[in-house]
C-alpha cells in the first residue's frame, strides 16, 4: 500500500484571517472584487450556460449546443423527476434526456426552445497551464475561478461509472512496486491466483486482455472490472522478454474489500474543504483546474479570461482539483449524442437523424478547413525550403527560437 | 516526401515535449508590475498581467520540481542547485541516508539519497546521487515574504502520475510566522515537500500540512532551512527533542483543549484531564495547541514547569515534571 504524504494540521492557527472563520472561507480567488474583475470575461459564455433543476432543486448546469434546444449536462447528477432548464434570459422550458455517454458522464438534453445561444468552442490546447479559468453561472456571475493546472490528458482506464468491489470481485494477489511504465510486481501473495499462474516479482504487466496497462494506476482499475472465476490474459515483460500468461482470478478476501462509506487517508484529505462529485473517476480525457466548483454546478462551460470556452466542467475531483472535458474530446461526441435514443415514431426518428447529420456536416466543414490550412502551410514550407536551397539565404525562413519558446503552446494573443 | 513530413512532425512533437532535466530553463522572470503587487485584481488587464507572470514562472520552475519516492511513500521536492540538492518536507525525506527515487517531470527516475530533517518544523533535504547538471531554482530572501502577496504552489497532488506534469495553483499568502507560511493554494497528499514560489519565481516555502478548510495550507519558510542549513546538508536530525508531556489535542476545538491524556505520562501524573483548556504554559499565554507545543519544545526532559488550565469555569495551576519520550 503506497502512502501519499501530507500531514494534517489538527491545531488551530493563530494568524488566520477572520474571513477564514466563516463556513466557506474566502480565498483571493473568490473574493467579490476578484470575481468582479473576472465577470466581463465570461459574459458571452454565460449566455450559453443554463441552470438545470429537477422538482425545483438545482442539480447541475448545462451548456447549450444548438439554438433549438440541444443541451449537454453531467449525466450522473440527474435524478428522477421533471427536468426544467432556465436560461440567461430567464426563459424556462422542460427538457428530456435523449442520449448519454457513460464514459464521459455526459447527457444530451432536448427541450422545445428557439433562439438559444450555442457555445462557441475553442481548443483547450491553446490555453496554456497557468492561465486563469472561470466557470460562469446562468446569471453571468463567476461561480468558480482558478488556474488551469494541467493540460488535457488521457486518464488510465477502464472508463465509466466506478466498479463496486465485493468479495465476488476478481483477485489476482500481487503487490506493486514503483515503476516507470506498465505495472511492476513487487510481491506475489502466497497461494494466490497470481502464484498459480506463475507470475513473479519484477514481472512488468503491460496489458490485461485488450486493455493497455500504461502505468501502475491502470492495473487495479482494470482488474476491478473482472469477477472471481474470470480467466484473464496478461501480457508481461520478464527479463526483457515479452510473454503471455493466463490467470484465473480468485474471490477477493473480505478484509481487502473496502468498507461501505469507508475512507482512506487520501480520500479523507481530498474531501477536506469542498464537496466532491459522486462520480469523479472513469473519464477518458480531462483537463484540470483549481476553481472550486460544487457538484451541482458541473455541466457548464469552462472559460479562459479571453472568453474562450475550452471545455465543460465534469467533476469536483479532489481538494486541489476540478475536472473538465476538453473541447477536443467533447466535440467528436456531440453528433452521436444528438441521435435521439428515445425517438419512437418514424417522424421523431427522421428528425433526430437530421439533427445528427447537421452536426456531422458542420464538423466535416471544420475538418475540411483545417485540412486546407494544413495543405497551405505545407506548400508555404516547401516553397521556403526551395528558395533556401536555390540561392543565398537572404530571406531565409525563421528558425525556431532557442530560448524554449517553442516548447509550450503559444500564448493567446491579447485582444 | 512522406518521410520528410513524418520527420518534421516528430521534430514538432519533440519541441512540445516536457522539458527534460538536462535543459535548464534560464529565461529571466521580469519584476512584478503594479498589477501584481496591488492587493487584488481590479480588471481583466490586471488578471492578464498575473497570468503572464504565472506562465513564465511555471515554465522556468517546472523542470526543477520533482516527485520523491521514499520506500512506499510519495511526496514532492524542488532542486535548488545544479548538483541536485533538493528541499523537501521533513516527513517526506524521513530517516537520513536512505536511497530514494527522484522522479523528474518527464517521468525519468534518477537515484537520490535522503539528507537531514528537522522533524519539529518539518524541513528536510535530499540530493540526487546520479551524475548530472540539474535544472534548479533560486531561494527567495525570507524577509521579502509578506502576507497579502500572490504565490504559486507546484507539486504532485496524489503523488507523481505518469503523463501529468507538476500541477500549478495560484493564491495568496494569508499569514507569515517564524516557522510557517499559510496560503490559500489548496494542497493535498503527495504535494508534501513541493515548492511555493513568489511572483519572481523564487522559492519561499515547502508544502507541509493542511487543515480542514481550503484556506489552511501550511508551508515551511526558507529562513528555517537557512538556520539549519549545514546540519541538514550533513544529514543530521536537527532539533530532535525527546521532551514528553503526554497529551493530545481535541481537534474540534480552536483553543488548546486536551482530547486525550496518555496513561502513565507526566501529564497524567500531574493531574491533567481530558477537556482541560490550557491557557498558560511555562509563563506564556496560550491560545492554540500549537502555542503550547512551541513552548513545550523549548524545555528539556526533567524540567519542572507550571501549567494553568481552565476546568469547568475554574482556573487551576498544575505543576508538571516533563518526561522523556520513549520510542
Amino acid at each position: 500500500m503506497k502512502r501519499i504524504l501530507l500531514s494534517l494540521s489538527l491545531v488551530g492557527l493563530t494568524a488566520l484571517p477572520i474571513s477564514a472563520q466563516s463556513k466557506a472561507p474566502q480565498t483571493i480567488l473568490n473574493t467579490p472584487s476578484t470575481l468582479a474583475a473576472v465577470k466581463p470575461a465570461i459574459a458571452e459564455a454565460a449566455k450559453s450556460t443554463v441552470r438545470i433543476t429537477q422538482d425545483g432543486k438545482d442539480v447541475a448546469l448545462g451548456t447549450i449546443i444548438t439554438s433549438d434546444g440541444y443541451i449537454i449536462t453531467k449525466a450522473s447528477e440527474l435524478k428522477s423527476g421533471k427536468i426544467t432548464v432556465r436560461t440567461y434570459d430567464k426563459d424556462e422550458f422542460e427538457a428530456e434526456v435523449i442520449n448519454k455517454n457513460e464514459n464521459f458522464d455526459i447527457a444530451m438534453l432536448k427541450g422545445k426552445a428557439t433562439d438559444l445561444v450555442p457555445a462557441k468552442w475553442s481548443l483547450s490546447k491553446n490555453t496554456p497551464v497557468g492561465n486563469w479559468v472561470a466557470s460562469p453561472s446562468v446569471t453571468g456571475e463567476p461561480i468558480a475561478f482558478g488556474v488551469l493546472g494541467v493540460m488535457a490528458r488521457n486518464l488510465p482506464g477502464p472508463y465509466g461509472p466506478p466498479r463496486v468491489i465485493t468479495t465476488e470481485s476478481g483477485y489476482l494477489g500481487i503487490q506493486l512496486a514503483p515503476s516507470d511504465f506498465g505495472a511492476t510486481i513487487g510481491e506475489v501473495t502466497a497461494k494466490s491466483a497470481a502464484e498459480r499462474a506463475g507470475l513473479r516479482a519484477k514481472d512488468v504487466i503491460l496489458a490485461v486482455n485488450d486493455y493497455d496497462i500504461s502505468n501502475s494506476e491502470a492495473l487495479p482499475n482494470t482488474l476491478a472490472g473482472f469477477k472471481a472465476g474470470d480467466t484473464i490474459r496478461l501480457t508481461i515483460e520478464r527479463d526483457g522478454k515479452r510473454m503471455e500468461i493466463t490467470a484465473t482470478l480468485d474471490k477477493r478476501p473480505a478484509e481487502l474489500v473496502p468498507k461501505k462509506g469507508g475512507k482512506d487517508r487520501s480520500d479523507m484529505q481530498n474531501s477536506m474543504g469542498s464537496t466532491l462529485s459522486e462520480r469523479r473517476t472513469g473519464f477518458p480525457v480531462v483537463l484540470q483546474h483549481d476553481g472550486v466548483i460544487k457538484p451541482s454546478d458541473c455541466g457548464g462551460p469552462l472559460v479562459d479570461i479571453d472568453g474562450n470556452i475550452i471545455g465543460v466542467n465534469i467533476a469536483r475531483a479532489g481538494r486541489t482539483e476540478s475536472w473538465a472535458i476538453p473541447t477536443e474530446a467533447l466535440i467528436p461526441l456531440l453528433a452521436e449524442l444528438m441521435v435521439d435514443k428515445t425517438a419512437k415514431t418514424p417522424a421523431e426518428k427522421v428528425k433526430a437523424a437530421r439533427a445528427a447529420l447537421k452536426v456531422a456536416e458542420a464538423q466535416k466543414l471544420l475538418a475540411d478547413r483545417k485540412l486546407a490550412e494544413a495543405r497551405a502551410a505545407l506548400e508555404a514550407a516547401l516553397e521556403a525550403e526551395k528558395a533556401e536551397k536555390a540561392g543565398p539565404a537572404q530571406t531565409s525562413s525563421p528558425t525556431p527560437s532557442k530560448d524554449g519558446s517553442e516548447r509550450g503552446p503559444a500564448p493567446r494573443p491579447i485582444k | 516526401m512522406r518521410r520528410f513530413l513524418f520527420g518534421a512532425f516528430i521534430c514538432l512533437a519533440l519541441g512540445l515535449a516536457p522539458l527534460s532535466a538536462d535543459t535548464p530553463a534560464t529565461k529571466p522572470i521580469p519584476e512584478p508590475t503594479t498589477a501584481i503587487t496591488k492587493p487584488g485584481p481590479e480588471s481583466i488587464d490586471d488578471l492578464r498581467a498575473i497570468q503572464r507572470q504565472t506562465r513564465l514562472i511555471y515554465e522556468k520552475v517546472m523542470p526543477a520540481t520533482v516527485g520523491l519516492r521514499v520506500g512506499a511513500a510519495q511526496g514532492s521536492g524542488i532542486i535548488i542547485n545544479k548538483e541536485g540538492l533538493i528541499l523537501t518536507a521533513g516527513h517526506v525525506s524521513g530517516e537520513p541516508g536512505k536511497v530514494i527515487d527522484v522522479v523528474l517531470p518527464d517521468g525519468k527516475v534518477v537515484k537520490g539519497k535522503s539528507l537531514g530533517q528537522n522533524g519539529r518544523i518539518d524541513s528536510g533535504m535530499a540530493i540526487i546521487t546520479d551524475k548530472g547538471d540539474w535544472p534548479y531554482v533560486e531561494m527567495a530572501d525570507p524577509k521579502s515574504v509578506k502576507a497579502g502577496q500572490w504565490c504559486i504552489a507546484i507539486g504532485h497532488p496524489g503523488g507523481y502520475k505518469p503523463g501529468r506534469l507538476p500541477v500549478v495553483r495560484v493564491g495568496k499568502i494569508s499569514a507569515v510566522q517564524d516557522n510557517l507560511i499559510v496560503t490559500d493554494c489548496a494542497l493535498v497528499g503527495g504535494d508534501s515537500g513541493g515548492p511555493l514560489f513568489d511572483m519572481k519565481g523564487n522559492v519561499i516555502g515547502i508544502h507541509s500540512r493542511i487543515g480542514p478548510r481550503m484556506t489552511d495550507n501550511i508551508h515551511v519558510p526558507m529562513n528555517v532551512y537557512k538556520t539549519d542549513w549545514d546540519a541538514l546538508v550533513r544529514g543530521d536530525k536537527v532539533g530532535e527533542n525527546d521532551v514528553w508531556l503526554g497529551v493530545k489535542a481535541d481537534a474540534s476545538s480552536k483553543e488548546c483543549k486536551l482530547g486525550e491524556i496518555t496513561p502513565n505520562s507526566p501529564a497524567q501524573e500531574a493531574g491533567l484531564q481530558a477537556g482541560d483548556v490550557i491557557i498558560k504554559f511555562d509563563g506564556k499565554d496560550i491560545k492554540t495547541y500549537e502555542d503550547m507545543t512551541t513552548a513545550l519544545y523549548k524545555r528539556r526532559p526533567g524540567d519542572k514547569i507550571e501549567i494553568v488550565v481552565k476546568r469547568e469555569d475554574k482556573e487551576l495551576t498544575i505543576k508538571v515534571t516533563l518526561g522523556k519520550r520513549k520510542n
